[in-house]
């Protein structure tokens, strides 16, 4: 029974969307003020123009109905997918009128992959980028990664009678949340702000002693915490993380990408007394394991290359980049090119792995993430218990996360399918690039650094890719960001919505 | 006397062969070939040119690293802090910076720098220095302003006429 | 989970201390494994 969508659901859905959109546009005033200090006017111009524009739209689409109008599990779930799309249409206008980008669309691929905290990038020229437009750049890693959660926890909490919105339908339901929901919201805050004030501080430290100018270093500090913790990718110079040169710089993100790819819950549990839950809990624990197989792999795949097999070489290379890629940052200390010709295919396949297996749920990590590998590792158990166990008898699974679960099987069959969804549209971007004309490498490579908002990159990304495989790339991120079933849920309810009508016009 | 002295270059070359490596001619490119990773020029003299961009960082002890942009693409350059001195102006938003014209050995996975790709310098030569930049402000972009401000003035007014009369009117 | 706070900010500052030496920690094993295998081949 596919539900289509009347008039008055798309007026509601477009007052949300539009009081979303306002509020990207009054972020915009943080670039705003950046070009001001800088003395970078017609940056600032350009992010008056931002605001403007983003005022205008948001409130057009807001009047479509009165404030809080209540929203409809349907409808919030394509308020969710359509403020990612709206608010990248609006972000990028900034950043196409800097004159950095080759068109608007190659703008909206960077305003996409900024929110998305993809990390992926089509700007030109990024070693003479206005200050204003760096802090806008890594300002949408801020917005999209934290927008999420709180976002989810908003509407999950406004609406009435409606089940949790898309992005905790695909992990098993923390049932602590929704009583406490905006308490949670408030901590998950709290707790993002400490570690961006912490990060900025050490790396700000970092760069005097690197030798940078004042301003400079905190600048790059600031942009560099918030792309690393919330798992983003933007770097202020071409050569993203190697443009440092410094290990240190290296060691410091690192332990913000991990504190980025946890799950803001288990965050909240830590801070709020339960420490053994870094221990106890099954991400954790997943992601461990992943981890210690994947740096072993590393090990193996660069020992054997003539070029990475030096012991610093393996860190800061190979161990270094299993953090950013399975951690879905994506900052790269690499040469596009030195993925498929210098790292040795046992090495590559690995990255490729950590990126497509990605981070903890309820974080900006993406790709399929560690609670569905938990699950399905603990379903294959169950199910060969079940084969080798007397006929009657009933094998459970249980898993701790959070609190003590019993694994359901709906659950299971949820990460299953999503599992599988990820996987498909890995391989369907692939086959896209493939018919580009590109290898078949890069073309994996890109495909998978784009669904699971990675952002490392063979060296298919470029202005000058081929425009489909653009808008190719825009769609998988944006639906990896948002796990599949809320922009499959905006189709569906579209086509729904135009069959319903073309039958009730027939006589 | 002739034929020891031979004798002695042959042994000394044979035995030196880094030393050998930097008698031939060093070889001109640029810097997208050897990000492009297939340069082939791995331990080889190079010569390129390009921009500097950004700033002079530390690398170690009374040396520095030098961003040299060439073709979109920008590497790093390895260098003593006096050879560095040389450049006064560094490429950003508001200036470009001084073009060199670098000399060094090319170390496509640098064992000294971690793996990373770089160029130890051996020599560097300023040939343009950067300038200031004019930026003017497109004041065109004030309409884009101006017009959404309007559609945000229509847009608010609509969406308290919304409000007063509720959904369903 | 009732928690009633003394000092509200006390399990903040442990839980963040527990994080990062926890992260440290964890990076340096991950280093020494890649390491390790490395040399094997």
């Amino acid at each position: 029974m596919w539900v289509g969508l009347k008039k008055r659901d798309v007026r509601i859905i477009a007052h949300y969307v539009g009081l979303l959109v306002v509020a990207v546009g009054l972020t915009m005033t943080v670039p705003l003020a950046t070009a001001i200090f800088s003395a970078e006017w017609d940056p600032a111009l350009d992010y008056l123009a931002g605001i403007s524009v983003a005022g205008g739209a948001g409130l057009v689409l807001a009047s479509a109905a009165p404030r809080e109008s209540v929203l409809s599990r349907q409808n919030a779930l394509i308020v969710t997918a359509l403020t990612w799309a709206a608010a990248s249409i609006v972000g990028a206008v900034p950043l196409y009128l800097s004159g950095q980008y080759g068109s608007y669309l190659d703008a909206l691929f960077d305003a996409v992959s900024g929110f998305t905290t993809s990390g992926l990038t089509l700007v030109r020229d990024l070693d003479h980028l206005a200050h204003a437009h760096n802090m806008w750049r890594h300002l949408t890693h801020l917005i999209g990664g934290q927008g999420i959660v709180v976002a989810a926890l908003t509407l999950a909490f406004g609406m009435r009678g409606g089940g949790a919105v898309s992005l905790y339908m695909a992990e098993g339901r923390d049932e602590r949340i929704l009583p406490n929901v905006v308490h949670t919201a408030r901590f998950i805050w709290f707790v993002t702000v400490v570690y961006v004030v912490l990060g900025t501080t050490a790396l700000t430290l970092h760069n005097l002693l690197l030798g940078m100018e004042a301003g400079r270093s905190f600048l790059h500090a600031f942009w560099a915490t918030i792309a690393c913790y919330d798992t983003g990718g933007f770097g202020p110079q071409s050569q993203n993380a190697l443009y440092y040169h410094s290990p240190w710089f290296e060691a410091i993100t690192v332990v913000l990408m991990i504190g980025g790819t946890l799950n803001f819950n288990l965050h909240a549990d830590i801070w709020r007394g339960d420490r053994a839950e870094l221990f106890k809990n099954i991400e954790a624990r997943t992601l461990a394991v992943h981890f210690a197989l994947l740096s072993a792999a590393v090990g193996l795949g660069l020992g054997a290359t003539q070029y990475f097999s030096g012991e610093w070489a393996v860190i800061r290379k190979g161990v270094y980049h299993i953090f950013s890629a399975h951690s879905g940052t994506g900052h790269q200390s690499l040469y596009p090119s030195q993925w498929t010709r210098d790292y040795g295919d046992l090495a590559l396949v690995v990255i490729i792995l950590a990126m497509a297996l990605g981070g903890m749920a309820s974080s900006t990590a993406g790709g399929i993430k560690a609670i569905r590998t938990a699950l399905i590792g603990k379903g294959i158990v169950q199910r060969v218990k079940m084969a080798i166990a007397p006929q009657s008898a009933v094998v459970g699974a249980k898993y701790h996360h959070l609190t003590d679960v019993r694994m359901k099987p709906d659950t299971l069959s949820l990460a299953l399918l999503i599992f599988a969804l990820y996987v498909i549209t890995y391989v369907t971007g692939a086959m896209a690039g493939l018919m580009y004309g590109y290898p078949a490498r890069e073309a994996l490579f890109e495909s998978i650094s784009a669904t699971a908002n990675v952002g490392l990159s063979a060296g298919i990304t470029a202005p000058s890719m081929p425009t489909g495989l653009k808008w190719v790339y825009m769609i998988q991120m944006w639906i990896g960001r948002l796990e599949f079933i809320a922009v499959l849920g905006l189709v569906a309810s579209v086509v729904a919505s135009v069959r319903g009508r073309k039958r009730r016009g027939r006589p | 006397m002739r034929f020891l002295v031979a004798v002695l270059f042959a042994v000394a070359v044979a035995v030196v062969p880094a030393q050998a490596a930097a008698l031939r001619t060093p070889v001109t490119t640029g810097v997208v070939e050897l990000t492009g990773s297939e340069s082939g020029l791995d331990g080889e003299t190079v010569v390129f040119e390009g921009e500097v961009v950004s700033e002079l960082l530390a690398g170690g002890p009374g040396h520095g690293w030098l961003n040299v942009l060439d073709g979109g693409m920008a590497l790093g350059v390895w260098l003593p802090n006096e050879m560095a001195r040389e450049v006064r102006t560094f490429g950003d938003w508001k200036s470009s910076g001084d073009v060199v014209r670098v000399t060094g050995t090319f170390n496509q996975v640098c064992a000294e720098h971690g793996g990373d790709m770089d160029v130890h310098a051996t020599a560097l030569v300023v040939l343009d220095r950067g300038e200031e930049r004019s930026r003017p402000v497109s004041y065109w972009k004030f309409a884009i302003v101006a017009g959404g401000a309007l559609v945000a003035l229509f847009g608010y007014r609509r969406l308290r006429r919304a409000e007063q009369e509720g959904l369903d009117a | 989970m009732e928690i009633r706070f003394h000092n509200p900010y006390r399990h903040s500052v442990l839980g963040l201390l527990a994080e990062l030496t926890v992260f440290v920690g964890f990076m340096a094993v991950m280093a020494v494994v890649a390491l390790v295998f490395s040399w094997l081949v």
